[in-house]
């Protein structure tokens, strides 16, 4: 097996999934980069391997999701094997936002986010269909209070803005207020039941409903075409404007690849790689918005198996891959409340995006507080021996050898936590710090704690803060 | 400003879970009230009464000594338009100022940067809990959040006194913007060495204060002792923040029981922070918020109250005129809003009052609109 | 001749039991099992949750078949703490209860691995059992029932296997191993000793019923892996009545299902719950929630059916309760004989 093989599966796991343990790296090369991207791009198994059923025994709240539900999303998103599902329902759930801290209702959103993992990879008309038609979309963005002699426009504008086209690119806007209105107008009537209130019982999860009697008939005038539209005609206009080929590549781009910069200045700022994302926008056209033939043709792109550590690690993926390499909680246990207050340290709060614009990234996720935050948390992670996955890696690296040199220590605590590249300044630091100690004799009791501690100083490195 | 007057301090402290107004500042003197609460109500023999009409909960004797010496602005009647029962949600919009959109900035961050556009200090806010509350979050602003001040710092977890010096070296010398290249490798390299310089100021505070205040045992009165070691050390900071953990005052069941404990022990600690500041002649620069995100309702359920609105919250400082503001919103079954007390003074306002009067900064950019100012300040 | 020919026993919905009451008070958090302690009386334990604001949120309540709360013990314990350290009388994952003549309550926790007993006016005299794979240890519990002579049947999950203990926790005999034979066991879950003293245990996650004498021997199984009438997904508990008829808690398929004594399927139920009288108190309460429950769509429909009815229990006067995790409350039924009972025409 080739070293760039692995460095090269390492990345495909860290970008496609929350990373993975050097084994299953290995594994993974050893069959291959594109049978491990179609075997990413298309889940079989049920339940990925997570003893879903065991593990509800335990999480009793998952039955029928009434709590829960981001203790759910957390099992799923460091126990599946499949991990793109899980990838890609982060990557909508940041984009197609709702939070509960309007809807509060966690058994309605947990039928968001099954929804986002059916259709995450699916084709993104259907995905749209079903998104306008999500009771917790519904009620966060108003469209249940939408009403054909009164309409609301919040969903109609933020399906433009935010979760299809954009407001402009190329310098020019992709659409009018007037667009907003009629896109507005065609979509009332798509609203929800009035659901069984919380008491005594507990939350039902909310419906939608259509009702045509408050759903306007009138002709209107959408994105230069003229008709009696329903919700579904905007969404076919949508889905064939080059604005939106564009506005979903930049969002895979920038989730998959680079950093892309803020959406909002995408209408001024052209795309980092005009070249990729002109790609993906031809795959979104000839496979009529096929999202899976959309990240089929990104992750075998060079461009996207080039751009090792160009994105920064948002905190879920920080915490949830920390966790996956340390090989904790694949059984259940109590305890979630402390990984949901790191979310929320870190700045990233599963199912609480700040607002529907979803959360900012790239550099944006890092702070005086957020930074310190996610340095103790992976630096206290890999410094737990108690940790199967730290314990294994120390037993690998003892397995090389009797004796261990500093350059070897650095180079193999790099290689195991994923094929970490450093600056060259950065690794001789570390390998002049380990040198304090000359070479190791790792069969010494002290061997463990000095990977440790050589793990703990790699993960605080500006360097790990990418992926 | 005259160079002998210190900068004027916030301290903003957040009672997290929704205390219960009407228990809170009671209506003693109101039939109603005495209508609304078979199991919760309380008398005139309960309450410290501020008249024949209000009283403090019986549990908020020391608050009531601060209000007797005209340091207590009660701030009656406190809300925002389309009151929602959601704690998140309402939390949200005490911490953005922003009740009709969702925002990702808060009033205090945007404060914050008018307070130190250059970013002089990297110590001109700080927290003191579970995570950033939004409302001290904003881009481009870094706010010091302290679990625990005797521990607080980068790579904690590196076992040995010696090891950790070490590696915070190390740590500094690999944040240098020197390593690697961009304007994105420039910002983390700042944001890392801002931390560690942050962590290295921060944990003095503990060693250059010494006060006669034994605090108590909670971890909010433990952070209003943090608060005092982090004003006392003069590193500059001109907004401390902390509060109760989620959850703390929401009080579903057996209130009477829980809410007069719990005043018991957060006025303990607000009224030995006070003394603490007397002690260090730190009392006249600093002014406390006490904060809620929204009040419960009128109608106890069997032993507890439920979700409401309509909420008081309490200003407390040398530079306070003490006193009632607002008002106690009625209780006639008539004039309540789908059974809860209806709000009459907008929170901003009192925002507004503390930035302009207060911090001397322009509310109107910050809470994005103008909103008429209380005269609660001296 | 005109004859009318009935079902040998029908199923009379009679009311439901119960709120969402998550600190403590007349309702349930998560209950995971019930049992009768009393005439007319009931107990149920509640698995709660971990929010900490949730106080004491895990706990036995015992209460009259007509609502009447009659008394409430234990409590949850933080997870920082649940370790074997954990006071006497606290819960971290509680999982199952049985009464025994005397009225002691034991309860299981499958986290703290051990068996809490609580005398009959609810004070804990203490705890016994210990994890691990050897004779008389456990790993998570998950049903207990006691026999006549008050010894105490468990549910060994993790190690697939049934143990039987004395009151005080003495290890008397165990049977079962791993697998999907005669006697074996994946992850069994609840546990009913019947009139005649056989044993019964919810072979959990072989999707079976299996029937043992008291001393373990192997009688009959049924029940296969489906959603067809008689099939089950994952059945956690089973009640056998005083005429051998069986009530099957099948979790996943959100229904209750009714056996012969020789494990014929007769009837599904599938739930008809209606407003508790606790349940109507607290409505009352909240002008808001009578408005919200006049306005929804399909209330009835929707709220009558069974979501995770997770145990099940008969008693002496024909009763079945259904307990349902997620919706906090239980549903009674009356069994109807198509035997004249005597009475007036």
């Amino acid at each position: 097996m080739a070293d760039n093989d692995i460095a090269l599966m390492a990345h495909l796991m860290r970008r496609a999934g929350f990373g993975a343990q050097y084994d299953e790296i290995v594994e993974r090369a050893d069959r291959g980069y594109e049978a491990t991207v179609e075997e990413l791009l298309n889940p079989t198994d049920e339940s990925h391997g997570m003893n879903l059923d065991l593990a509800e025994r335990s999480f009793l709240e998952w039955n029928h999701f009434i709590r829960a539900v981001p203790e759910y999303v957390m099992w799923r998103m460091i126990n599946s094997r499949n991990q793109l599902e899980e990838k890609m329902m982060l990557f909508w759930h940041g984009i197609l936002c709702t939070a509960d801290s309007k809807t509060q209702s966690y058994v309605t959103s947990q039928a968001e986010l099954d929804m986002l993992r059916k259709n995450g990879m699916g084709n993104f008309r259907d995905l749209l269909m079903e998104i306008s038609r999500d009771p917790a979309m519904i009620y966060f963005l108003d469209n249940c209070l939408s009403h054909k002699d009164n309409i609301n426009e919040n969903y109609g504008r933020e399906l433009l803005e935010l979760f299809s086209m954009g407001v402009g690119m190329d310098g020019q806007f992709n659409y009018t207020e007037d667009d907003v209105k009629e896109c507005a107008r065609a979509f009332t009537g798509w609203t929800i039941g009035n659901n069984i209130p919380g008491q005594p019982y507990g939350r039902y999860p909310s419906q939608f409903v259509y009702n045509p009697s408050d759903h306007d008939e009138g002709m209107k005038t959408f994105l230069g075409e003229t008709g009696n539209f329903n919700g579904e005609d905007v969404i076919d206009i949508i889905v064939k404007q080059p604005a939106t080929a564009r506005f979903i590549s930049r969002h895979m781009y920038s989730y998959f690849v680079a950093d892309e910069g803020g959406v909002p200045s995408w209408m001024e700022t052209p795309p980092r790689d005009m070249d990729t994302i002109k790609m993906l926008e031809d795959v979104y056209f000839s496979s009529g918005y096929d999202l899976k033939a959309m990240l089929r043709a990104l992750f075998n792109s060079d461009a996207f198996k080039e751009a090792r550590f160009q994105r920064i690690k948002g905190p879920i993926e920080s915490i949830v891959s920390t966790i996956r390499l340390a090989g904790d909680w694949t059984t259940p246990k109590p305890g979630f409340e402390i990984i949901f207050d790191e979310m929320k340290h870190m700045g990233q709060e599963i199912l609480n995006p700040p607002s529907v614009e979803g959360w900012h990234t790239g550099k944006e996720w890092i702070d005086g507080g957020t930074l310190v935050r996610r340095i103790n948390f992976t630096a206290d992670y890999v410094g737990d021996l108690t940790q199967p996955g730290i314990q294994d890696l120390v037993q690998k690296l003892q397995s090389e050898g009797p004796v261990m040199s500093p350059v070897n220590l650095v180079d193999g605590c790099l290689r195991l936590l994923g094929c970490y590249e450093l600056e060259p300044e950065t690794r001789q630091m570390l390998i002049n710090h380990a040198d304090k100690s000359g070479d190791l004799p790792t069969g010494n009791p002290e061997f463990a704690g000095q990977v440790a501690q050589m793990l703990q100083m790699i993960v605080a490195t500006k360097e790990y803060l990418y992926a | 400003m005259t160079s002998t007057k210190k900068d004027p301090v916030l301290v903003i402290l957040q009672m997290t879970g929704a205390y219960d107004a009407l228990n809170t500042f009671v209506p003693y003197g109101d039939p109603h009230y005495q209508d609304y609460r078979d199991v919760l109500r309380l008398s005139a023999d309960d309450v410290h009464a501020v008249d024949d009409y209000v009283g403090f909960n019986p549990g908020m004797g020391p608050l009531k000594e601060l209000y007797d010496q005209g340091k207590v602005a009660v701030m009656q009647g406190i809300g925002y338009p389309n009151p929602i029962r959601s704690h998140f949600r309402s939390l949200d919009i005490w911490h953005t100022a922003e009740p009709d959109k969702m925002v990702t900035d808060g009033w205090l961050g945007k404060a914050i940067r008018d307070l130190d556009p250059n970013k002089e200090n990297i110590l001109t806010a700080v927290n003191f809990g579970r995570g950033l509350p939004r409302a001290l979050a904003a881009p481009g602003v870094s706010v010091a959040s302290v679990g625990d001040l005797a521990s607080y710092g980068v790579l904690t977890g590196i076992d040995g006194e010696e090891e950790r010096m070490d590696a915070l070296d190390i740590f500094g010398r690999m944040y240098s913007p020197m390593i690697g290249s961009g304007a994105v490798n420039d910002y983390l390299s700042q944001t890392g060495l801002d931390a560690l310089r942050g962590a290295d100021i921060l944990k003095t505070a503990p060693d250059m204060y010494s006060s006669s205040i034994e605090y108590g045992g909670s971890p909010f009165a433990q952070w209003l002792k943090n608060i005092a070691q982090v004003h006392t050390a003069g590193f500059g900071t001109r907004v401390l923040y902390t509060g109760v953990n989620p959850g703390t005052f929401d009080t579903h069941a057996n209130q009477h029981i829980t809410l007069p404990r719990l005043w018991g022990d957060v006025t303990t600690a607000i009224g030995d922070f006070y003394q603490d500041m007397v002690e260090h002649n730190a009392n006249e620069e600093i002014v406390m918020v006490v904060f809620t995100e929204f009040g419960r309702r009128v109608k106890e359920n069997g032993s507890g109250t439920d979700h409401g609105s309509g909420g008081v919250a309490f200003i407390i400082g040398d530079a306070v005129k003490g006193g009632l503001y607002g008002e106690y919103p009625s209780l006639e079954p008539d004039k309540l809003d789908e059974g809860d007390l209806r709000w009459n003074n907008d929170f901003r306002s009192t925002y507004a009052t503390l930035l302009e009067d207060w911090m001397g900064l322009d509310a109107q950019p910050i809470l994005n609109g103008n909103f008429e100012k209380f005269d609660f300040i001296k | 001749m005109v004859t009318t020919e009935i079902a040998p026993i029908t199923f009379e919905y009679s009311h439901t039991i119960g709120r969402q009451e998550n600190r403590s008070g007349s309702g349930f958090f998560y209950p995971v099992d019930i049992a009768v302690s009393g005439k007319n009386q009931l107990s149920v334990i509640s698995r709660g949750s971990e929010t900490p604001a949730f106080f004491p949120c895990k706990r036995v309540t015992v209460f009259t078949v007509d609502e009447q709360l009659l008394q409430e013990f234990g409590q949850k314990i933080p997870p920082e703490e649940a370790d074997e350290n954990a006071p006497a009388g606290t819960f971290m994952w509680p999982t199952a209860l049985t009464v025994d003549g005397k009225g002691n309550t034991f309860v299981a926790d499958e986290w703290l691995q051990r068996i809490t007993v609580f005398d009959k006016d609810g004070e804990c005299t203490g705890t016994w059992g210990r994890q691990g794979s050897g004779e008389g240890e456990f790993n998570k519990p998950s049903g207990l029932a006691c026999d006549a002579n008050d010894d105490v049947y468990l549910v060994d999950s993790y190690n697939h296997r049934v143990q039987v203990y004395t009151g005080k926790g003495e290890f008397k005999f165990q049977w079962g191993s791993e697998g999907n034979g005669d006697g074996q066991f994946s992850f069994p879950w609840g546990i009913e000793i019947d009139y005649s003293g056989n044993v019964w245990v919810a072979d959990w996650r072989n999707d079976r019923i299996q029937k043992f004498t008291p001393d373990g021997q192997f009688l009959m199984k049924f029940g296969s892996t489906g959603d067809g009438d008689g099939q089950l997904n994952r059945p956690t508990k089973m009640a056998v009545d005083k005429d051998g008829i069986i009530y099957v808690a099948d979790f996943k398929n959100d229904r209750l299902q009714v056996f012969d004594a020789e494990g014929n399927f007769m009837t599904k139920l599938l739930g008809e719950a209606t407003l508790s009288t606790w349940g109507r108190q607290r409505v009352m309460l909240d002008a808001t929630i009578v408005k919200g429950r006049e306005m929804a769509h399909n209330l009835h429909d929707r709220e009558k059916l069974f979501h995770g009815p997770i145990s099940v229990e008969v008693d002496d006067e024909g009763r079945i309760y259904v307990l349902e995790c997620p919706r906090q409350r239980l549903q009674v039924y009356h069994k109807q004989h198509a035997i004249f009972g005597g009475g007036q025409l």
